[in-house]
């Protein structure tokens, strides 16, 4: 890969449109890598952000399932804890039952809910296996309270009830109450544990909440910046190659395109300015040609006008002295020698016209004319070709059109080359002229409509219809007369008068040639004439 | 009467009483482990002076201050509307008595003061009309908790009946009355509860007014909780650990002269101004209502935890009670007591 463009030398200043592209889009241009490689790099990042955000989703739902799997060892703790309780309450209360009444049923009672009593340490020493030291004095505690209720049983038994209440109000109530509060502290440390919990959770969820968030607005952040950065180093050097190339259309060479990238667009837009070099150098070669080929011609034609028309002099006098002497057998052959003069003629002046259009060598000369007498000159001499054809010639012209500025000469020349197109690509039909002004914002137009019933043209007719010499390659030259120029010329004079023309045909049913034309010369903008093969 | 037992009292009497009924073994001081301990690192010890009769062991305590190498006790009186945690943070006093509900509840206004231990358990009394049988029946009535809503007694209040369901703010309706009008309308049955720390309610228990609907030195769960705690001043403690240790070991020996001489207590309290000579008899009442004795059988961490829970449950904290727990207690002092006292848990 190259970094295009070092050397600059058009006007619109390459350097300041890279210097204007934004850092970022600069920077992707600049990495020398391919384009494929950029946007499959983008794409990858942006799935990277994803896979993380997915990843960190994971992180969070486990620590959630972790923190309700928590929450419910806290409940089973609770529960534990608070079955001890209630089982040490009961022991008490058996036992005060028992001293009550003495009697074995009771005492056996006291002494079954022992067994229940250890099933419930247990059960406790299960579910809080975290809180050994808490639990070792619950242990120790319930020890100590199972020997007393034992003894307070036996001294019951023996009869020693006084002994036995004293030992339940001495020992066997404050250890009941320090067991109480010590599975108070245990059922306090697990609903602490699940307020913590809560906590956690809150926390995490905020966390969460802004994680997605934040994910969510990265990624889309991400894709933005990324979307823009590779659409710009694209499209950016995409723009200015298509803008040169637009201007190279145009004949302008002149400029040359500066991008930074070092990718394949860097490349193309190196090949585009070494080709706009390129053709800089044919351009002028072909100019040259052209020139010298327009000087050729001109020459040629006037060189071969002077002893044409002496042809024609001779060939129409010596036709008068066969007339005056009865010589008609020679008639016919001078007729065909005039007939072919005449076409020669008019071929060598369409040529000359256009090598002098093209050469811009010929020059408009507008004057002030009056427009529906200049019609009607032109389609008196049209009217024997149309008879010669059998057409019906109709005529709308306004007669006050008024008068016009522009070159007469030329104006009536477009307007015969219409009609006499019209005329002889139509036989027994009806050729119409319509000619109006029309009122423009800035001027008027002079608006002229020739309209036949002809033969028409085909699609592919219809685009070689403006091509020098396009007729002479159609099997209707082969029948009808004309040199294939006319028509070129009449575009040729259109544009340079600043004025529109348009054709519509339909093959074998004929065909409208409209020409529009500023009614003030002062006032219309010329168009470039176009290359003679364009 | 009161007259007399006011003017018998003295600060040599006390000590000659102390004498006579066990001397040093009677005030529980160790002199031998005292005397091997390092001396506090302030002669000065200045105490929070409040009204509450519980706080008696404090007072108690002065003697057995003097003891530990403090030459000058003061007991320094709290201005009207200041908190226990403002009475601190102003650098008047290095120890305070404070009641755990009201002290936690002032966690969300800034540094409070560092739990060191508990004091006792249970003071404050809960009594109802003869309209209400249990606590669930105040909905909808009138009760008095105390004049001001940020006081302890109402903080306490609402954990009450917020323990059986009751919305606080909702379901009752408050008197915002002085305690002195509050007495006579509960006693004129214009009020449904009443709630006071000593000696109020037993002034009203023994004129035969209302019942009892919570006594919270037997009534479960709160008789399971320390009701009052000490309360260090955070940069004291941190400068002064010695002199907090010993000042601790004095209060909390001085628990148990309470709980031994509940009367010389009350005179004593009479005596600092902290309560009326004519109150003598309710306040050796609530004094005797104490298990001052019990308070070795008591974690004061899980009072902080247990009292943490409820006021979360009502919103009046955020914390969770660990976060608290580790931020501003300090069991340093009553752990290194653990044997001489013969505590039984911590």
């Amino acid at each position: 890969m190259n970094q295009q463009g070092a050397e600059v030398t058009g006007k619109e200043g390459a350097e300041g449109d890279v210097a204007r592209m934004a850092w970022l889009p600069r920077l992707v241009a600049m990495a020398p890598v391919t384009v494929h490689a950029k946007v499959v790099g983008a794409f990858l990042a942006i799935v990277a952000v994803l896979v993380a955000f997915g990843g960190l989703g994971l992180i969070v739902l486990k620590e959630s399932n972790q923190r309700t799997e928590d929450f419910l060892e806290l409940q089973r703790k609770i529960a534990a804890y608070r079955q001890l309780q209630h089982d040490t309450t009961s022991q008490l209360y058996s036992i005060t039952t028992a001293l009550l009444t003495p009697n074995e049923q009771m005492l056996d009672s006291a002494l079954r809910q022992l067994n229940q009593y250890r099933y419930d340490l247990e059960r406790v020493q299960f579910v809080s296996k975290d809180e050994a030291e808490l639990f070792q004095r619950i242990q120790t505690e319930h020890e100590a309270l199972i020997r007393v209720v034992t003894q307070v049983v036996e001294l019951t038994r023996a009869g020693r009830v006084y002994d036995a209440m004293e030992l339940r109000h001495t020992q066997a109530r404050p250890l009941s109450d320090r067991l109480e509060r010590l599975t108070n502290e245990m059922v306090n440390r697990a609903e602490a544990g699940i307020v913590a919990k809560s906590d956690e959770s809150h926390k995490a969820y905020v966390v969460s909440q802004r994680m997605v968030i934040g994910f969510g607005l990265a990624s889309v952040g991400l894709a933005l910046l990324l979307g823009y950065a590779i659409s710009r180093s694209l499209m950016g050097p995409v723009m200015r190659m298509d803008a040169l190339l637009a201007r190279i259309s145009l004949g302008d060479f002149s400029h040359r395109i500066m991008v930074p990238n070092r990718d394949e667009l860097g490349d193309l837009a190196e090949h585009l300015n070494r080709m706009s070099e390129e053709l800089v150098g044919l351009y002028h070669q072909i100019e040259r040609a052209s020139n010298y080929k327009s000087e050729f011609l001109a020459n040629v034609s006037h060189e071969l006008r002077t002893p044409l028309n002496v042809i024609i002099g001779y060939s129409e006098i010596l036709m008068e002295e066969a007339e005056d002497r009865k010589a008609d057998a020679f008639i016919p052959d001078l007729k065909k020698i005039r007939i072919s003069g005449l076409h020669l003629l008019a071929l060598i002046n369409d040529i000359l016209d256009l090598s002098k259009i093209e050469a811009g060598k010929l020059e408009l000369i507008p004057e002030l004319f009056d427009v529906a007498g200049m019609v009607h000159e032109v389609v008196s001499t049209v009217e024997p070709l149309a008879r010669k054809y059998e057409n019906s010639l109709k005529v709308n012209c306004d007669e006050n059109l008024g008068r016009m500025y522009a070159d007469q000469t030329r104006v009536r020349q477009m307007l015969l080359n219409l009609l006499s197109n019209a005329c002889k690509f139509t036989e027994n039909g009806v050729v119409t002229l319509d000619a109006a002004r029309d009122a423009g914002k800035h001027h008027d137009w002079l608006h002229l409509r020739v309209e036949d019933t002809g033969i028409g043209m085909t699609e592919g007719q219809l685009s070689k219809l403006f091509r020098p010499f396009s007729q002479a390659k159609t099997e209707a030259s082969k029948k009808y007369d004309g040199t294939g120029l006319g028509l070129v010329i009449t575009k040729q004079f259109c544009n340079m008068m600043g004025g529109k023309m348009a054709v519509a045909s339909t093959y074998g049913s004929g065909t409208t040639f409209t020409l529009r034309l500023p009614m003030d010369a002062n006032h219309a903008r010329a168009v470039k004439v176009p290359a003679m093969n364009a | 009467m009161q007259r007399d037992i006011f003017e018998a009292l003295s600060r040599r009497e006390f000590m000659k009483k102390a004498a006579f009924t066990g001397a040093a073994a009677y005030l529980g001081l160790d002199y031998k482990t005292a005397a091997a301990e390092p001396p506090p690192e302030t002669t000065t010890i200045r105490l929070s002076q409040m009204k509450p009769a519980c706080w008696a062991p404090q007072y108690m305590a002065e003697e057995l201050l003097h003891q530990e190498g403090f030459t000058d006790v003061q007991y320094v009186k709290r201005a009207k509307g200041m908190t226990v945690n403002e009475h601190l943070a102003s650098g008047e006093v290095d120890l305070s008595v404070a009641f755990s509900a009201r002290h936690l509840s002032n966690l969300e206004l800034g540094d409070i003061g560092v739990v060191i231990s508990g004091l006792h358990v249970g003071c404050y009394y809960l009594l109802g009309s003869d309209r209400v049988r249990s606590v669930r029946d105040l909905k909808g009535k009138t009760v008095w908790a105390w004049s001001t809503p940020e006081s302890g007694p109402h903080i306490f209040f609402k954990t009450i009946v917020a323990y059986v369901g009751l919305d606080p703010a909702k379901d009752i309706n408050y008197a915002w009355v002085p305690m002195g009008e509050a007495k006579k309308l509960f006693a004129e049955g214009k009020l449904d509860g009443f709630i006071s720390f000593p000696p109020a309610a037993q002034e009203l228990r023994a004129k035969n007014i209302g019942h009892v609907l919570v006594n919270t030195n037997v009534d479960r769960p709160w008789s399971q909780y320390f009701c009052c705690m000490m309360v260090g001043g955070r940069e004291f403690i941190k400068k002064n650990p010695v002199a907090t240790k010993r000042a601790l070991r004095s209060i909390m020996r001085a628990n148990d002269i309470v709980a031994r001489e509940p009367e010389a207590s009350a005179r004593r309290l009479i005596e600092k101004e902290v309560r009326k000579a004519s109150e003598y008899d309710y306040v050796v009442q609530s004094l005797k209502d104490i298990p001052y004795e019990k308070w070795r059988d008591y974690n004061p961490e899980d009072t902080i935890r247990f009292y943490a829970l409820r006021l979360r449950e009502l919103g009046i904290i955020e914390a969770n009670p660990q976060e608290i727990i580790d931020q501003n207690t300090d069991w340093r002092f009553l752990e290194s007591l653990k044997k001489e006292l013969k505590i039984n848990y911590v």
